[in-house]
């Protein structure tokens, strides 16, 4: 859809009834506006046929739409009407986030909801951002989730760089001066890198949710929606394609004939490893204080 | 060092890769609000969704959002909705009843309820579950006007006690056969009579093969017209599934998705990139196939207009009845 678009009258009037708009006495010209909004957001920009869009806007949540509508346009009735419903989903959705934490995340949202910045005079609700796509209550878990996840990674920027980052850290292994290794280790690495990349979008993002984020087979599956024997198994297989793709790519692409190629492996999966720096560190030191000075 | 050793020593060193991955700040491709919800409530079509996987599988920002979301659901919806809460299914509602009979009497035939189902939903589309992708939970609310589709489909915990339950009911209704005077012999088929079709049911004989089973069930918008579609075999109903008039299918091979986009209009696809299409409910034609790989699955919104997903994750869009894709 391009450009803002006039919806047949026929059609807005029956979707402020099955909305119930009238419960709180909402414009034809505002819900219209959302729904026109609601359109271009879920259709994009493509001139979309008149059938494509009614079944569009039939498909939304449209007494949730018409309820977050009429409290962006300040219906007292429609925001009590909010506040006695929706708050507790708002404190409880807050308290999964973050159990030891008190309602200020919820309670802050309460303000922009409404409307409480402004831009350029003009008061600004989060309301206007519902587009009926989802049923309001998802929609404010969502808000919470973006302002929780948001507020946790910036506080993580904050914290002071782990060990890994400092000279003596970054100094080579002695067993680095095999030239093999110094050779075969980035070919590894960049292939596996590509492995990874290549796989499907699903089990990549099992593949991240399990390995990048640490989460727990159940977890997983709660993510992907798959039961967790089915994550077991998909990431078992994946990681088998993983390895297949890895070698394969050491000898088609890099050239490497059968015995460097495991040997790229094997430099790989020590290298694993010593990744861990901290841990690494953490053995060196405890087990050879003398070297870990002569090293600075 | 054995190759299954080194799969585990492989872990640690995934963990790495993976993290090294994700992107370092958010995009334009983040996750909104809006988006994020309507993915939390299952109403994204299946190419949004598989977008939204990609971007989330490199970015862990978007990730932590998709955790979020799982954590904050209420308890009555404690976990992401699963396939049978898919837009289309959620549409399917008014032919469930009558499929789920089908897929009941289908499975007891079989003894392994869980195993490969025919899509019971429709109206507008149904896609067939690939349950090596997707495997059901239970779902969060047990309604009172459950579909049998929604109980058949019940998590694969509930599968072996229900496999056991339809094993001892065979045997025991073998036994109450072969107790009858005028038992019919076991192996053959019975006259057809309301008893013999209930005997028949568990008359191994009479397993109804796996291509019997798998079939996709399409509906028109209007609801006027239905599909049932077989490998082979199309099967047209104009008079809401009383009567079927079988149509001629160009090629022979498992088609496993499809959508009706008016009552004339129906698209279908599957194996080895076959894509159909017909435009006056009659005759069905292949259209150019962007990819050899299986689609797994087709939206569509007009004649014209068209997505594909296949197998190998990539997506594919026609605005001019399959002539070409990008």
């Amino acid at each position: 859809m391009t450009g803002r678009r006039r919806l047949p009258e026929r059609l807005v009037a029956d979707l402020a009834h099955r909305a119930r708009a009238d419960r709180w006495h909402l414009s034809a010209v505002a819900f219209e506006a959302a729904l026109v909004r609601s359109a271009e957001r879920g259709l994009g920009d493509r001139a979309a046929e008149d059938a494509e869009v009614e079944r569009y806007l039939s498909g939304l949540h449209l007494e949730d739409l018409a309820l977050a509508c009429a409290c962006a346009e300040g219906s007292e009735a429609a925001w009590d009407h909010f506040v006695s419903e929706f708050r507790p989903v708002l404190y409880r959705a807050a308290s999964a986030l973050d159990p030891s934490g008190d309602r200020e995340l919820a309670d802050s949202l309460y303000g922009d909801l409404f409307g409480t910045r402004e831009r350029d005079g003009e008061r600004q609700p989060l309301f206007t951002y519902f587009q009926g796509r989802s049923s309001l209550a998802t929609w404010l878990r969502a808000v919470l989730a973006q302002r929780h996840v948001d507020r946790m990674r910036a506080a993580r920027r904050v914290e002071p760089l782990p060990e890994e980052h400092t000279a003596q850290a970054l100094r080579a292994r002695p067993d680095e001066l095999d030239p093999d290794r110094a050779r075969l280790l980035p070919l590894a690495w960049a292939a596996l890198r590509m492995a990874i990349a290549a796989l499907a979008p699903r089990d990549r993002l099992r593949f991240a949710c399990y390995y990048a984020d640490g989460m727990t087979l159940a977890e997983t599956g709660r993510v992907t929606g798959e039961h967790e024997a089915t994550v077991s198994r998909q990431l078992t297989k994946t990681r088998a394609g993983i390895r297949t793709q890895v070698e394969r790519h050491l000898k088609d692409e890099d050239g490497l004939d059968d015995l460097r190629a495991r040997r790229a492996i094997d430099f790989l999966v020590e290298d694993a490893g010593a990744h861990d720096l901290a841990e690494w560190m953490g053995r060196k030191k405890t087990t050879d204080d003398r070297s870990t000075a002569e090293d600075t | 060092m054995k190759d299954s050793n080194r799969d585990d020593a492989l872990d640690p060193l995934l963990r790495q890769a993976a993290k090294s991955l994700d992107g370092e700040r958010p995009s334009s491709a983040c996750f909104e609000p809006d988006e994020l919800a309507a993915w939390a409530d299952g109403s994204l079509s299946s190419s949004d969704v598989t977008r939204l996987e990609a971007h989330a599988a490199a970015c862990a920002r978007c990730r932590a959002l998709m955790v979020a979301m799982v954590q904050t659901a209420p308890a009555a919806d404690e976990s992401r909705p699963a396939w049978w809460k898919a837009p289309v299914l959620r549409w399917a509602a008014p032919l469930a009843a009558a499929a789920a009979a089908t897929v009941i009497w289908v499975n007891v035939q079989r003894g392994d309820p869980l195993e490969q189902q025919a899509p019971a939903d429709a109206a507008p589309r149904v896609e067939e579950q690939d349950r090596s992708v997707r495997e059901p939970v239970p779902p969060p609310t047990a309604k009172a006007d459950a579909t049998a589709k929604q109980q058949a489909a019940a998590a694969p915990p509930d599968a072996p006690a229900r496999r056991e339950s339809f094993e001892a009911k065979r045997e025991e209704t073998r036994q109450q056969v072969a107790a009858k005077p005028d038992a019919v012999p076991p192996g053959t088929v019975p006259p057809p009579s309301a008893q013999a079709a209930q005997e028949r049911v568990f008359d191994q004989t009479a397993r109804p093969t796996l291509s019997a089973i798998q079939q996709v069930l399409l509906a028109s918008p209007d609801g006027s017209v239905r599909w049932r579609v077989r490998p082979g075999v199309a099967e047209r109903s104009t008079d809401a599934g009383a009567s079927w008039e079988a149509v001629a299918l160009p090629v022979q091979v498992p088609l496993t998705v499809g959508q009706c986009v008016t009552a004339e209009a129906c698209w279908l696809a599957g194996a080895a990139g076959t894509i159909l299409r017909t435009t006056d409910g009659r005759t069905w034609t292949a259209v150019t196939s962007p990819s050899p790989a299986d689609i797994r699955s087709l939206s569509a919104s007009s004649p014209l207009d068209a997505t594909v997903t296949t197998s190998d994750g990539r997506t594919f869009v026609t605005t001019d009845g399959g002539k070409t894709w990008r």
